[in-house]
């Protein structure tokens, strides 16, 4: 099984639109590209999961491990995550209150703008 | 069709441990969950995450330990609800010592990107039940087919 992995580039942050189910079998896919964007310099991420069909435990620890990465090099990891059913997966982990959720990916890229104006 | 008798329902899977079946078993599960009515859209889908975590974790085990041996998924559509069985020839553990995770405000936490997988199983089932020795783990998921 392999995700669709796109990638937009803003001045602010990089936006990594997922599009599939991300599991034990494909979260060594991009957990490999956020790994590759961190080392090229990008830090301030989003991951856009509003294409996503599953997520799981496996998914989640790849989420929190770029979490880990983008902090450790000063940035941050926002989510786009407009499904009540993949944010609810946070929820049931308690992971809601470490990550930020955007409804939208301009919203997100507009979060980091003002971020970086200030 | 409410409370069906589906008592000759039983499907079973035998999968490699291999991670790219994973999605294939809760995707058969998640269509015969689909053939009673009177289990929810958001139902199923709790259903096809705690069989995914639970193979997953069976999955883990076969490779830490090296196993060849294949995972057995049995699913039983039966009156009133459908019980899932996942097999595996693991060396076993104790669900009861899975070790707490540091709080989610605590930094550590970013450190841990697994140990959840079992607590979901616990929180989106009806009724999970593990039974585990030297030999294996066979654990048991019940959802209640009148539970919305």
């Amino acid at each position: 099984m392999t995700l669709e992995l796109k990638e937009t580039e803003y001045n602010s942050c990089l936006v990594i639109s997922i599009f599939g189910e991300v599991d034990m079998g494909s979260s060594p896919q991009l957990r490999t590209k956020i790994i590759r964007s961190v080392n090229e310099g990008h830090v301030n991420l989003i991951l856009d999961l509003t294409s996503v069909d599953f997520l799981d435990s496996a998914g989640l620890g790849t989420i929190i491990g770029a979490l880990r990465r983008v902090r450790s090099q000063n940035g941050d990891l926002l989510l786009v995550c407009p499904e009540e059913r993949i944010q609810s997966i946070f929820m049931l982990c308690d992971l809601d209150k470490v990550f930020k959720f955007y409804l939208t990916s301009n919203e997100a890229v507009d979060a980091y703008k003002g971020i970086n104006s200030l | 069709m409410n409370g069906k008798d589906y008592s000759s329902g039983m499907v079973e899977l035998r999968i490699p441990a291999q991670a790219e079946y994973i999605q294939l078993v809760r995707t058969v599960i998640g269509e015969i969950a689909a053939i009673d009515p009177n289990l929810s859209l958001g139902r199923i889908a709790d259903l096809r995450l705690a069989v995914s975590e639970a193979v997953t974790n069976a999955y883990r085990e076969h490779t830490r330990q090296n196993l060849d041996d294949q995972i057995v998924v049995r699913c039983d559509l039966t009156k009133g609800k459908i019980e899932i069985e996942i097999n595996d020839q693991g060396a076993g553990f104790n669900p009861n010592e899975i070790p707490d995770l540091p709080n989610v405000e605590d930094p550590e936490r970013l450190n841990h990107e697994s140990g959840v997988g079992f607590s979901l199983i616990r929180e989106l089932s009806d009724e999970t039940i593990v039974e585990t020795g030297k030999n294996g783990t066979k654990v048991r998921l019940i959802f209640n087919l009148n539970n919305g």
